[in-house]
């Protein structure tokens, strides 16, 4: 028996509150501090290995960066003293800085405040000396004209960053602690070789550091009580247990907090890759929680505080991306990903008085991290639905809802072992992983379905530069039935495909040479058995995730051609091409023909979907015998998180009736915006229709409903219903909007005053003053389901 | 695609259909309105639905003038000028909407048999079944379509869906119970105890309806009464009174009303079809007066709720 009712009376601490108004009010400043330490410790060591310069870099940061503590926060750690940083990594690449600088910010996406003092260090200290080092240079060296002569058609991933979409073996580290692990590297040592050696050196080398930081805390925090009388008690807990973290394994609810967040910064500082995830938090927490709650030591409200304390502490550490990565990923998510609910390795639901104190600490701080996830399947309690529904009807977007029913199945198709697949979590935004014990490298790549097909209709030619891309293949006029059409489609596809595995292969090749991740291994399983870099494969599974965009697209453009070109006859094939290569100028009749007289995905119409199905099952069965460069298999996701609006930016017209340069759909799996006019059971039933096996990597579907569909408790069930629809639909994933289009195009009008006004993007929720006017506005078309008359 | 054993070949006109409705009975539904109406109430909100064939609309905001409508008129008058309907050379023949780029012209009906009608309602009974929604019936009104009405109502009975109907209760009771036998629960409008009051607003007296709400609410599974509240019309506390006294002595299983408020959409709709919209009224509905109106009804020992 679950404290629900308990839990849903918890009001909001005025500590939070307090905490959460500074942290906001704080400037985003770019910082080189870590930058300049990392690049001292590489000049003073030119002759040891990639693998020992970075532990030694690590730890240089461990033991010197800059730190800070809010007197009144309960839990303590950041990797820059400010909150909200853009760290420059120049491991992974910094040349992108240097030719955006100046304009970081004004950029229309992401900006951050650049020091000019900092600006003039980063060009003179920091610059010159990785030029061709990072792995940002190397890729570019080494495999740069294979990138770029893919590029319209596939976008290689992790090529300036380190990896991340990782879930650690957060228990393990709850469990053992920085010395609990150092004793399992000491007792593994015997017999090892020269190489596991290395290993073994690197990570014992950080964990030492790792104590070392913690005492530093410790240290701030009890110099602090003197000048600070009034938070002294809470000062005094801090250092208590930073002080303890480094010897020994976390007690309590309030030391397990503070160790797992310990943990984070410290894989952000070695890293500062895009989204390590908590994962089930709610499952590893509950030990020190129930033992707490046991023994009186705290109760609900004061562990509900300590829980908004870490809300408010992902919210710290954002991501610095170059501005066209910021385009793709608006909003710098960093992917704190917590999951909640679902079932446990053995099937049972795992539904406890933590999941529902996550989702009041939502209801609470309704910021954009961390990024919450409930796992449903058949059996979750009502509550946990209806309280759900409670949240997302507030309008953060969160929670995001995944589906244990299809997720599970998905994953065991792929080398998942049952117990695992069961155990899995998020990463990201809307990738699926195991726990503790998978380097998924779940964005290698995201290939251009729409791209592909207009380069089928156009003899391999791109129809916006009249550039040559793919092989010659015939143009539309050519073919004399629609099978014709896609045997060129499945022709490009193929091509493109080969050259993409090529790249993913020499892009995981350099980021074993340039970027071992020390810190990260010794939690990640089994890399400590193995003595292996997690880069080198050393982890449990070593997945590789290609992203299959985008459905709706390829769904509409066939139907389109199918319907009215060769069954109706109704548009020419040389007409068709014309237009489509003059992006319909003076043609809006054949437009709006294709618009609005041929059916479209996502309004179950069960040809239309079949046709999405087909093309993504041919892609994702591509895959299938292929191993990625550490051993593992590939498996396909079916989301594009908002790369929607910059690919589609880079496909010309198509025969769904879209323009050229204009988003493809949003989201993954949903409809083109605006078209899926049947409500939100027929676009369910159509998503349903695409294998969920085919996005084992993750899918995202985007809903939009309006806040007054919450506002009863009738309202509320019946949206629980809904997501039980979902369940038994065997749909992997899906999100809600809820929010006013008047509100929306108030916020987009005056910014000033919707601040805190946060909106899903894609599997993940930013500020939506903060994203780009384009973005914005294709959030506002997305379709809206209301349906209160 | 699941077919049923027995194709049903009644036919019938169906004004517009809605997945997803979550205000029309219990849980998330189906709407299936079919076309036609005995009563003309000032007020309509579906004008559109009033007369029994099919018929074109106008959405003149849409149209770009482009006149492909005027090249597949085979009356030819229809159109002259963008944005415009000679609606008294109109012969429904809805050639326009096809020829019509811009959705500028929406078909208002269309004939679907029971069959059709069964294979939209099935796609969506894993909502039904999660939150114990069903189909429902609207209108106009379905038990001008009585045999067709009937056939839908029980074949989704036999498939375990279930079914609802709104109906604003005037057809003569033969015809009437032979629909109603079908329904789980019946939403039934109530809009004047005063029959001359009736008459002058809505073109009929209230009798029929009366008798028929009585005989319908013993003879039902579940009725909700819906009470379209109307300024100027029916919203004086003595009307109220009345139907509320009525319905406690009357129909004593009712035990809900739904007041369903006056809102204006009416207006536009009537523009769609070409047609005048006569209601006016000059005293707003306060918040207050819908207050003390509920407050009667609930005097009458009976649940009412704001909306559907």
């Amino acid at each position: 028996m679950t404290r629900f009712s308990e839990i849903t009376e918890l009001g909001q601490s005025a500590r939070v509150r307090r905490l959460k108004d500074r942290m906001l009010a704080e400037p985003r400043y770019m910082s080189i501090e870590q930058a300049l330490i990392v690049t001292e410790v590489y000049r003073n060591n030119p002759d040891l290995s990639p693998a020992r310069k970075r532990a030694m870099a690590l730890a240089e940061a461990m033991r010197r960066i800059d730190i800070a503590i809010d007197p009144e926060e309960l839990l303590v750690g950041n990797r820059t003293a400010g909150v909200r940083a853009g760290v420059v990594f120049p491991e992974a690449g910094i040349s992108w800085i240097d030719r955006e600088l100046e304009t970081l910010p004004t950029r229309p996406q992401d900006k951050f405040n650049v020091r000019p003092e900092d600006s003039v260090r980063f060009r003179e200290e920091i610059l010159p000396f990785w030029k061709g080092k990072s792995l940002e240079d190397t890729i570019r060296a080494e495999a740069g004209d294979l990138v770029d002569a893919i590029g319209r058609v596939v976008k290689i991933n992790q090529k300036d960053h380190a990896q991340g979409h990782i879930c650690p073996d957060v228990a393990g580290w709850l469990e053992k602690g920085p010395a609990g692990l150092r004793k399992e590297i000491a007792a593994r040592r015997t017999g090892a070789g020269a190489r596991q050696n290395e290993f073994y050196d690197g990570a014992d080398m950080v964990l030492a550091a790792t104590g070392d930081f913690m005492r530093r805390y410790a240290e701030l925090a009890e110099e602090m009580v003197g000048r600070d009388g009034e938070n002294a008690g809470t000062l005094r807990e801090v250092a208590r247990i930073c002080r303890a973290l480094p010897d020994r394994p976390p007690e309590t609810f309030h030391e397990a907090l503070q160790s797992l967040w310990f943990l984070f910064t410290l894989l952000h500082l070695e890293s500062n890759a895009s989204s390590f995830s908590p994962g089930r938090a709610d499952q590893y927490l509950y030990p020190f929680f129930k033992r707490d709650m046991e023994n009186g030591r705290i109760d609900l409200a004061g562990a509900l505080e300590l829980i908004e304390c870490l809300w408010l502490k992902f919210n710290q550490i954002v991501y610095l991306r170059n501005s066209h990565s910021a385009s793709f990923f608006a909003g710098f998510p960093i992917g704190f990903n917590v999951a909640l609910g679902g079932i446990d390795r053995d099937g049972n639901d795992a539904t406890n008085d933590l999941s529902f104190l996550f989702l009041k600490a939502q209801s609470h701080i309704l910021l954009p991290q961390p990024n919450l996830s409930a796992r449903l399947h058949a059996g979750s309690p009502e509550e946990l639905l209806n309280e759900c529904s409670r949240v997302v009807g507030m309008g953060s977007g969160m929670p995001q809802f995944f589906n244990d029913e299809s997720i599970v199945p998905a994953l065991m198709n792929q080398v998942i072992e049952p117990g695992d697949a069961r155990d899995y979590a998020i990463v990201g935004c809307v990738e699926l992983t195991t726990a503790g014990n998978n380097l998924g490298w779940s964005d290698a790549a995201m290939f251009n379905l729409p791209k592909a097909l207009e380069l089928a209709m156009n003899d391999g030619k791109c129809l916006i530069t009249g550039a040559q891309l793919g092989p010659h293949t015939g143009t539309l006029p050519d073919f004399a039935t629609y099978e014709e059409l896609e045997n060129a489609f499945a022709a490009q596809i193929d091509y493109f495909f080969d050259k993409m595995i090529t790249a993913c292969e020499k892009v995981e090749e350099i980021h074993q040479r340039v970027l071992p991740s020390a810190f990260l291994s010794t939690v990640i399983n089994d890399c400590l058995d193995k003595g292996l870099d997690v880069t080198r494969g050393g982890a449990h599974y070593n997945l590789s995730g290609i992203q299959a965009i985008q459905v709706a697209n390829v769904a509409d453009s066939l139907a389109a051609v199918k319907h009215l070109v060769y069954d109706e006859q109704r548009v020419g094939q040389a007409d068709l091409l014309q237009a489509l290569r003059n992006d319909f100028a003076g043609r809006e009749d054949l437009a709006l023909l294709l618009l609005n007289k041929a059916p479209k995905f996502g309004n179950d119409v069960q040809w239309v979907d079949d046709i999405g199905q087909k093309w993504i099952a041919y892609f994702a069965g591509k895959f299938a015998g292929l191993k990625n460069y550490r051993g593992g298999p590939y498996h396909t996701g079916l989301y594009t998180v908002s790369a929607h609006v910059p690919m589609g930016a880079n496909v010309g017209a198509s025969p769904d009736g879209r323009r050229a340069g204009t988003p493809l759909a949003d989201g993954g799996m949903s409809a083109v915006y605006g078209r899926d006019t049947n409500g939100p059971t027929a676009l369910l039933r159509s998503v349903s229709r695409i294998d969920a096996k085919l996005g084992s990597n993750g899918t995202l579907l985007n809903m939009k409903f309006l806040p007054q569909f919450f506002k009863t408790e009738e309202g509320i069930a019946k949206f629980s219903s809904l997501l039980r629809a979902f369940v038994h639909l065997r749909i992997n994933h899906v999100q809600f909007n809820v929010v006013n289009r008047e509100d929306l195009l108030a916020a987009q009008k005056n910014p000033d005053n919707f601040p805190h006004l946060t909106i899903r993007v894609a599997g993940y929720t930013a500020y939506f003053t903060e994203l780009s006017k384009e973005l914005q506005d294709e959030i506002i078309a997305r379709t809206t389901f209301d349906n209160v008359g | 695609m699941s077919t049923t054993a027995q194709k049903n070949p009644v036919t019938g006109i169906v004004f517009d259909t809605q997945r997803f409705a979550t205000h029309d009975g219990h849980g998330i539904r189906t709407l299936i309105f079919l076309k036609g109406c005995p009563l003309r109430c000032e007020w309509c909100t579906n004008p559109e639905s009033q007369a029994f064939e099919p018929e074109p609309g106008l959405f003149a905001d849409k149209c770009a003038g482009c006149m492909k409508c005027a090249d597949v008129c085979p009356y030819g008058e229809a159109f002259r000028e963008a944005g415009r309907v000679e609606w008294d050379k109109c012969e429904k023949c809805l050639r326009c909407v096809d020829a019509c780029l811009y959705e500028a012209r929406v078909p208002y009906g269309r004939s679907m048999s029971v069959d059709d009608v069964l294979r939209l309602i099935r796609r969506d009974k894993v909502f039904f079944k999660k939150s114990g929604g069903g189909v429902t019936l609207g209108g106009g009104e379905a038990t001008c379509q009585p045999d067709f009405a009937a056939a839908i109502l029980r074949a989704c009975r036999e498939e375990g869906i279930h079914t609802a109907m709104e109906t604003c209760g005037c057809t003569p009771w033969p015809t009437f119970s032979r629909v109603i036998a079908h329904v789980d629960l019946l939403l039934m409008d109530l809009k004047h105890m005063d029959s001359t009051r009736h008459r002058e607003k809505t073109a009929v007296g209230n009798e029929i309806i009366l008798d028929n709400a009585v005989r319908a609410a013993a003879a039902v599974p579940e009725m909700i009464v819906r009470f379209p509240l109307i300024p100027d019309f029916n919203d004086s506390p003595e009307n109220v009174e009345a139907m509320g006294a009525f319905i406690r002595e009357k129909m004593p299983r009712v035990r809900r009303v739904d007041i369903l408020q006056y809102h204006s959409v009416g207006e536009s709709k009537n523009a769609r079809i070409g047609k005048e919209y006569a209601f006016t009224y000059t005293n707003e509905l306060t918040p207050e007066k819908v207050d003390e109106l509920k407050r009667i009804l609930e005097s009458h020992d009976l649940t009412v709720s704001i909306g559907g």
